[in-house]
């Protein structure tokens, strides 16, 4: 499992997959037509699914209940959390722990063998110290990275919980950050007088501007950060979206060239993480309810519309280019390396989640309706 | 009773407010409750809203009942604009009530023989008839085909098309004894709130009691106003019903003086209260297909996002749809004062049921449709606001 081209994963520990949150998977997949079973949760699903490399799958959902289910779907515990949960969890495979954000500003550490609380904290704050951006565990520094309304990054040594190192995240961050093999961690953040800001962290604390989109007209109180970076490391790239009044500008930075290589203009904002296939197209869920199929230079490749209003959840892919995406209508589309795509199921309610892979290439769709429907691969892994 | 009468009636209530007991010694309320139905709706498809609002309707009793032969007024949830949209989606999938579900609305109360169905609120716009709505997505055409042409629409910003303004007593009013507003809201058989499900800021949560908050016309109680009223204002009611920094151009003196300048959190809850007591709703029907969630409007910027509850509330008390529509979003509708929804300020469900207007304990009352454990759909919570400096 260590073999993984560095952009693709097979255990997803964290949203998106890895640190590098590409949302491609290393392994063929072949879903089958139906959900092999369903995993009742407690609250609706705002967060994906986490695995461990057992195919173990921890959930996080809106009542603050966090539960964990065997591979074959058997529940291995089941814990309470102060405070509703939207920020996708990390599982550190090594020391078995389990990482949980929650709107009431608490990050609590837990045991993935029975979910016994190993530590919690409380992000300071005078005002709303919520987490709702996904976190973050970088490999390189071991720091679990997490930002909070109180407005600042935190990364915190795993083992303790005590914090290491913080920096300006702006105003109300929902999106994580993204780390690349180096440790270095990327993020926006909005900022009022100053606009939108890409940048990056070294694992020494130095912050590095890398792009400033000047505040747009509704001011960067309006701008939402909701999209994290992407890291396409075969490639040496970082993709920010970045939105300004209603619209949304994806930057491609080269980290070769040290500089914004192109960037692409899209009508409506993007809130969900892209996606990057492994030939280096960028997806992008746009709130205009269409995927887009982005390629080297910005050249748009293909648009598939998913016929809702917009795109809350990001796409996933996996090794040979297919694509899923889930929608707020309930929907979950299969779409073709040529963009060519079709509704393989519907759910009673909205999916508002990223879907994710288990180990094994079995894809979790995680829904509102208190539910996660797990499709099987039939491929063979 | 003349104007003369009413005023001295009013000025009387505003001086016994101050040594009346304390409201809310519930051992001797007993609070209406009614049937509250919740049903799934995916999508703002006409045909499929109008369908699911029947079922609902059929299950709280009888709606054709109360509508037939007579002049029903809704009041709509829409917001102080309609230039604006959430990150490019348009205002009626994130902040104010579809069109679609407004006209499903208004053909069943045709079909059930409403003589005539006025929909309102007030706008910011000189506009006082359907051009006011046109950038809500409301078309009168659209409606008048679907409700045999018996829709109006009314922009109740000023006094328009009345020649005066309509006196609403508040029995027991707390910040307000009194509201001057505009007649269509008193020249009716019966009030429909249509509202959004959202969270809002200083109150908790929206619903169909706080939607009465856009009764006072802008142009007694605007913030556009500098020293008299003015019926070409168009201004939000901060001043006068949030801050609390002045009183409105009302032509008597009409709000008690016992708010708390700057809290928005202790003065909306009560005028929330205060316009429901005055205003009896007859029936509440929430739109939570597609909304946002954390706050109310576009105005709350990024700390907003959209969300998609799929799903409609309905009932005939006030207090207990919302109470209902509370618990579908996660909270407790019985929560204490300045804590979750009602991080900011007091909670206007339990001030009412104090009032005697409607039952907010969830225990107490009756669910049909969907169990309210399958439909609930936890919103993230609204933002706490700055503590005070030791807190």
């Amino acid at each position: 499992m260590n073999s993984d081209p560095p952009q693709m994963q097979r255990v997803w520990t964290m949203a998106g997959g890895g640190p590098g949150r590409t949302g491609t998977f290393s392994l063929r997949v072949r879903l089958g037509p139906k959900p092999l079973y369903r995993l009742a949760t407690a609250g609706a699903v705002q967060a994906a699914p986490v695995f461990d490399p057992t195919g173990r799958v921890f959930v996080a959902d809106m009542s603050g209940t966090v539960q964990a289910f065997e591979r074959n779907g058997k529940l291995l515990w089941r814990r309470k959390v102060e405070g509703s949960i939207s920020a996708t969890p990390v599982v550190d495979p090594v020391s078995r722990r389990l990482f949980v954000g929650t709107h009431r500003g608490w990050l609590y550490c837990l045991s993935c063998l029975d979910g016994g609380n190993v530590w919690s904290t409380e992000i300071p704050s005078r005002t709303d110290p919520r987490i709702t951006s996904d976190l973050l565990l970088d490999r390189q520094t071991g720091l679990l990275i997490a930002s909070s309304w109180a407005g600042q990054f935190i990364g915190f040594r795993t083992e303790s919980g005590k914090a290491q190192l913080a920096w300006n995240a702006g105003i109300s961050p929902q999106a994580g950050a993204a780390s690349d093999r180096s440790g270095t961690v990327y993020f926006q953040r909005a900022v009022a007088g100053e606009g939108l800001i890409c940048a990056s962290v070294a694992p020494d604390g130095a912050e590095r501007v890398l792009h400033k989109q000047p505040e747009a007209k509704r001011g960067a109180a309006r701008t939402v950060v909701a999209a994290a970076p992407v890291i396409d490391e075969e490639r040496r790239m970082v993709y920010f979206a970045v939105n300004a009044d209603n619209g949304c500008r994806l930057v491609a930075w080269s980290m070769s060239q040290q500089r914004n290589v192109w960037d692409v203009q899209f009508g409506k904002m993007v809130v969900a993480t892209p996606a990057v296939r492994f030939d280096g197209l960028v997806l992008v869920a746009v709130m205009d309810g269409a995927l887009y199929g982005i390629g080297d230079g910005g050249k748009p490749v293909f648009q598939y519309n998913s016929g809702a209003e917009y795109l809350l959840a990001g796409p996933v892919c996996e090794l040979k280019g297919d694509v899923y995406l889930a929608d707020p209508v309930g929907r979950l589309h299969a779409i073709s390396k040529s963009g060519k795509g079709r509704v393989i199921f519907e759910a009673p309610r909205s999916f508002q989640a990223r879907p994710a892979f288990d180990p094994f290439g079995n894809l979790y769709a995680a829904c509102t309706n208190h539910s996660i429907y797990v499709f099987p691969n039939l491929s063979g892994v | 009773m003349t104007r003369r009468e009413f005023l001295a009636g009013i000025a009387a209530g505003a001086a016994a407010v101050g040594t009346r007991a304390s409201i809310g010694s519930e051992s001797n309320v007993r609070v209406p409750r009614g049937v509250v139905s919740i049903a799934f709706c995916k999508r703002y498809e006409y045909r499929n809203v109008r369908s699911v609002l029947a079922g609902m309707f059929s299950e709280l009793g009888d709606v054709g009942g109360l509508v037939r032969g007579k002049h029903v007024t809704v009041k709509v949830n829409l917001v102080n604009t309609s230039q604006e949209d959430v990150g490019g989606v348009p205002l009626w999938l994130t902040v104010t009530v579809h069109p679609t579900v407004a006209m499903a609305l208004g053909s069943l109360l045709v079909e059930y023989g409403a003589r005539r169905v006025t929909f309102c609120d007030q706008l910011p716009f000189q506009e006082l008839g359907e051009e006011a709505f046109a950038g809500y997505g409301y078309r009168l055409g659209d409606f008048q085909s679907a409700m045999e042409g018996r829709a109006r629409f009314v922009n109740t910003r000023n006094r328009m098309p009345y020649g005066e303004y309509a006196w609403v007593k508040v029995p027991n009013g707390e910040l307000a004894v009194a509201w001057e507003v505009n007649k269509t809201y008193v020249e009716t058989d019966v009030l429909v709130s249509l509202a959004k499900l959202k969270n809002h800021v200083s109150a908790g949560v929206t619903g169909g009691m706080k939607n009465l908050f856009g009764v006072p016309p802008s142009s007694l109680y605007g913030d556009d106003l500098t020293d008299h009223p003015d019926e070409g204002a168009i201004g939000y009611r901060n001043a006068t019903m949030h801050n609390c920094t002045r009183q409105p151009f009302t032509s008597g003196r009409s709000f008690t003086g016992r708010s708390v300048e700057g809290d928005h959190g202790y003065n909306v809850p009560r005028f929330i209260v205060d316009l429901a007591e005055a205003f009896p709703i007859s029936l509440v029907v929430i739109d939570g297909i597609s909304t946002i969630q954390t706050a109310e409007g576009w105005w709350n910027g990024s700390m907003v996002s959209v969300t998609r509850p799929g799903l409609l509330i309905a009932g005939r008390n006030a207090v207990s749809t919302d109470a209902v529509a509370a618990s579908v979003m996660g909270f407790n509708p019985d929560a204490p004062d300045r804590t979750p929804p009602f991080s900011n300020g007091s909670n206007y469900l339990a001030l009412a049921r104090q009032r005697g207007l409607g039952e907010n304990r969830i225990d107490r009352i009756e669910i049909a449709g969907v169990s309210l454990d399958t439909a609930r759909f936890e919103f993230h919570p609204t933002y706490r606001r700055k503590a005070p400096v030791g807190q």
